[in-house]
């Protein structure tokens, strides 16, 4: 796919123009989500990640799926059409290469391939909302994108790949749909050159650099093999305090909940973001609960992660975006976990 | 290696080694000078890793339930008057429960120091309690804030820098510094809006909460096994975030906590998605103030203030003072 | 209606017979409200569906019938929680909503020409019903079948019709015992497990296939490994709390696999292998 470059002043005036056919999503000032902009100037911002990832975008933190009504003729249940998830075409301006990689995560999980049934809404969501990722000119604390093998910070997996290079951003149009974006800048790109494509790559390394920390992600996987056992998970769990906040804030987890709601004669079926940490996550009926005890919790959050996700897929579900390690209430970083059970310091 | 920390050393090592503690809860260093997660020694060798500084914000008084007993706990004022609603409610025995006191003259709010990413930071400065400055060095510059602006919102109205129960006070006491009546400031513009308003601006707020419960799991009050907000028989609260629910589990919440809660802030700390949660409950506090002139948490012998009748108490309803 | 694209729209179906197992257990008779729903569902002895009670919720029931036996479907259902409760209110005609099927199903195919020793206990012989009417209904595929099942006490017995068609069958061996009996039991009384050691059957060509509640299913395995027989040779159908049903919600997963897609149904080799102490 060819490359580009286009001036910072023209980049206002090309989402502009893409601003009429799309609503355009870019990080809210007070950086919490990705919000709907019409304030093209500021919406590529340099640095700095949203606290919510733009994976609710496509996994919503509440998602109706079908509607129920009782009529004469009996109970109507009538399905939420997926393509309603968007009321138009959308475009999020601005991703982070992490978050980007972390769609890519979701798009396995919620493919046909996967289990054998494609998930609809997320599939509706994602053909409706093309992706413009932008390269951070710093890391945040906790960020350790470097170690993480799905994020490719030079090239990473959105329609249009930008890169700050100081007075122009460097556009790579990684699909069809990424090709058809630069198009309605018709006027403003121009090619880029080997030294813009150097300086890219420069900037990527040199960021790459920063957020690695030698953390062996896909070497986890075969040692977990051997730790479910270990006494370890009861000493992490002592800390933890089985909130949602990594779950719900990290861009590859994607367990929900599914519930009904009545609202008079009619009523609703839902789904919502939920967590493994919750204690009632897999409290079954009967009162049986197989992962009854935090350690339990907590062992099966990093071994979905680090082991099993990838024993089904061959990826690591986990892009080093930092937002768990920032915000966990209770100061646990998942980097030291990473290498304490890696053996590579002790506890 | 301040003062405070090295008493807090020895004292942590002498509950292992001379008064059957089973556990210390503490403070050891994260992965950055200025960062610090909770640590549970159970050895003299684990207790040397114990650390102090103005980075410890968290409530350690939430994790004493479950703790294998009897435990060790450093606990800041706040803390520590956390703890004495859970001894009003014999959530914990006092002979359970060996406390190292902190007085403390106020946590760094680190989100607050320039420059703001952390990332960049090589240095950070004036941790300890001492220094009227903290500093932190990012990019070969130095970047300085006054000590008083540098603090946590809820430390800046600390009316209780000394715990009000301990076993042994590893520090100075402290007077505190604040001034009553700014305690309440910000719920003055609150209470002066009109009802419908009011609503609106707490929807507002709830639109974002995500319903990851870290507000409920951090406070050290909130421990009951069962949550009503999880109940599936009878569902109170749906578990989709939307505004209304997020706020009436809220407001559970809130009621649930009216005349225990101390104020701690770790509510407000906990949440990613910096809804200010402090407010609710001290608006409770407030009105406790009012009407009965009872402060939670302050002496462990006496009853819950819900358990507690006195004949002064006035029959007074909140409708009826508007 | 052509098939659903969406799998988690439910087919509309009704219950057309309520039939009252044991005070806790109803067999629920339900067909589908179109042809399209009926023909969409061809399912496999062992798999399960997701039952709507559209306003109250949608639980995972293991299907009891066999589909050998065509136009309807069977769940016998325990009232244990909120959907259940639902159900057992119901007396017929109720519409409901069935989505499915989803699981793997018993691997009757590898099974022809062998031994099948079914081992059930209370309302664990619903999903093996479906696989014993299953191997009855192609009856020359399989050698001996012989069925060992349990309950409490005799109230507790599911599918007493059908016990006793079975323990009429001349192709079939059925043992019966209740852990305490009562006047008019004149039956065996025991525990499952010590039937089965007593029983002694042979592990030569055999597959065993047990379903019940956890504690009988430990002692039985610890029976049969006794008896000789191999990991191989025991299948048994697992249970998590599910929702979608379709590998999405990330609940079911013992290690890597989703009970959903890659069970329900196990064999003990494929168990141990998950390294789970489920």
């Amino acid at each position: 796919m060819p490359d580009y470059v286009i001036a910072k002043d023209k980049a206002a005036a090309w989402l502009r123009r893409l601003g009429e056919k799309y609503a355009i999503y870019a990080p809210a000032a007070d950086g919490i989500a990705f919000a709907r902009t019409t304030d093209y100037a500021s919406a590529l911002q340099p640095s700095g990640n949203t606290r919510r990832p733009p994976k609710e975008m496509f996994l919503p933190a509440g998602q109706m799926m079908l509607i129920f009504r009782q009529g004469e003729q009996g109970m109507q249940v009538t399905e939420v059409a997926p393509e309603s998830v968007a009321s138009g075409p959308r475009l999020l301006v601005g991703v982070r290469p992490c978050d980007a990689a972390a769609l890519s995560l979701l798009d396995l999980v919620f493919s046909e391939n996967y289990s054998g049934y494609e998930d609809p809404f997320y599939r509706a969501a994602r053909a409706a909302t093309p992706v413009i990722s932008l390269l951070c000119a710093e890391p945040l604390e906790g960020c350790f994108c470097g170690d993480a093998p799905a994020v490719d910070l030079a090239s990473p997996a959105a329609d249009v790949a930008l890169v700050d290079l100081g007075d122009r951003y460097f556009a790579e149009a990684r699909s069809e749909t990424g090709q058809q974006l630069i198009a309605a800048g018709e006027g403003l790109f121009a090619a880029a050159s080997d030294a813009d494509r150097k300086a890219r790559d420069q900037l990527a390394a040199d960021l790459k650099a920063r957020t690695t920390e030698g953390l062996p992600l896909a070497g986890l996987r075969e040692k977990l093999r051997g730790l479910h056992d270990s006494p370890r998970w009861r000493e992490l769990a002592q800390q933890c305090l089985r909130c949602g906040v990594c779950s719900f804030l990290c861009p590859t987890c994607h367990c929900f909940d599914i519930q009904d709601e009545v609202v008079g004669c009619a009523g609703y079926r839902y789904r919502c973001w939920d967590t493994c940490q919750f204690t009632d996550f897999t409290l079954m009926t009967s009162g049986e609960n197989p992962r009854r005890e935090p350690p339990e919790r907590l062992k099966q959050r990093i071994c979905h992660k680090f082991e099993y996700l990838p024993d089904r897929t061959e990826m690591v579900y986990c892009v080093g975006c930092g937002r768990c390690v920032r915000l966990c209430p209770a100061g646990l970083d998942v980097r030291e976990t990473i290498e304490e059970l890696s053996g590579v310091h002790a506890p | 290696m301040s003062d405070i920390e090295q008493r807090i050393r020895d004292e942590a090592k002498r509950a292992l080694t001379e008064r059957g503690a089973a556990c210390v809860i503490g403070f050891r260093q994260g992965r950055k000078p200025w960062r610090v997660t909770p640590h549970f020694a159970t050895t003299p060798e684990h207790a040397e890793k114990l650390v102090w500084n103005n980075a410890c914000a968290a409530n350690l008084a939430t994790y004493i339930i479950a703790a294998p007993k009897p435990v060790a706990v450093v606990l800041k004022g706040c803390d520590a008057r956390a703890l004495v609603t859970l001894l009003q409610e014999h959530q914990v025995e006092r002979d359970q429960v060996h406390i190292i006191g902190v007085p403390c003259a106020g946590m760094i709010d680190l989100e607050r120091l320039e420059p703001r990413n952390s990332a960049t930071w090589e240095t950070v400065t004036g941790l300890d309690g001492d220094s009227a400055e903290v500093v932190v060095t990012a990019g070969g510059k130095e970047y300085r804030v006054a000590r008083a602006e540098a603090l946590l919102a809820r430390c800046r109205a600390c009316a209780h820098p000394t715990p009000a129960v301990y076993d042994i006070l590893v520090g100075d006491p402290i007077d505190p510094a604040v001034v009553e009546t700014e305690r309440y400031a910000r719920l003055a513009e609150i209470e002066g809006m009109a009802p419908l308003a009011r609503r609106q601006y707490w929807l507002e707020q709830f639109e974002r909460c995500i319903r990851c419960n870290a507000c409920r799991n951090v406070c050290p009050l909130c421990y009951c096994r069962e949550c009503i907000a999880d109940l599936r028989e009878p569902r109170f609260v749906a578990r989709q975030p939307n505004p209304e629910d997020n706020f009436l589990f809220q407001c559970v919440r809130a009621w649930h906590a009216a005349g225990r809660c101390v104020d701690c802030g770790e509510c407000e700390r906990a949440c990613p998605m910096d809804i200010p949660l402090r407010d609710l409950g001290r608006k409770l506090e407030k009105e406790l103030r009012d009407l009965f002139g009872y402060e939670a948490g302050m002496d462990c012998e006496s009853a819950p203030f819900l358990a507690q009748f006195a004949d002064s108490d006035e029959e007074k309803s909140a409708a009826g003072r508007e | 209606m052509s098939t659903p694209r969406n799998p988690y729209l439910p087919s509309s179906a009704r219950i057309e017979e309520v039939r009252v197992e044991t005070p806790d257990t109803k067999t629920f008779t339900v067909v589908f409200c179109d042809d399209a729903g009926r023909d969409d569902f061809a399912y496999r002895p062992g798999q399960f569906a997701e039952v709507s009670v559209f306003g109250v919720g949608e639980a995972p029931f293991s299907i009891t019938s066999t589909p050998t036996r065509k136009g309807f479907l069977e769940f016998s259902i325990k009232r244990m929680g909120r959907v259940t409760s639902a159900l057992h209110e119901m007396i017929g005609g109720e519409q409901i909503g069935v989505r499915g099927p989803y699981g793997n199903s018993f691997p009757v195919q590898e099974w022809k020409g062998r031994k099948l020793f079914f081992i059930g206990g209370g309302i664990g012989l619903a999903p093996l019903r479906s696989v014993i009417n299953y191997c009855l209904d192609n009856r020359a595929d399989y050698g001996d079948i012989e069925v060992i099942y349990g309950a409490r006490s005799p109230a507790d017995l599911v599918f007493k019709p059908e016990l006793e068609q079975w323990a009429q069958r001349q192709d079939l061996k059925l043992h019966l015992t209740v852990d305490a009996g009562n006047e008019e039991w004149h039956g065996r009384v025991g525990f499952v497990p010590a039937l089965v050691t007593e029983l002694n059957p042979s592990p030569a060509n055999v597959i065993t296939i047990t379903c019940g509640p956890p504690i009988m299913i430990r002692l039985v395995l610890q029976g049969l490994a006794q008896l000789g027989f191999s990991d191989e040779q025991i299948v048994t159908t697992l249970e998590m709390r599910m929702k979608c049903g379709i590998g999405k919600c990330g609940r079911c997963n013992i290690g890597r696999s989703y009970v959903c897609v890659d069970g329900p149904v196990y064999s003990l080799a494929q168990i141990k292998a998950l390294g789970s102490e489920h």
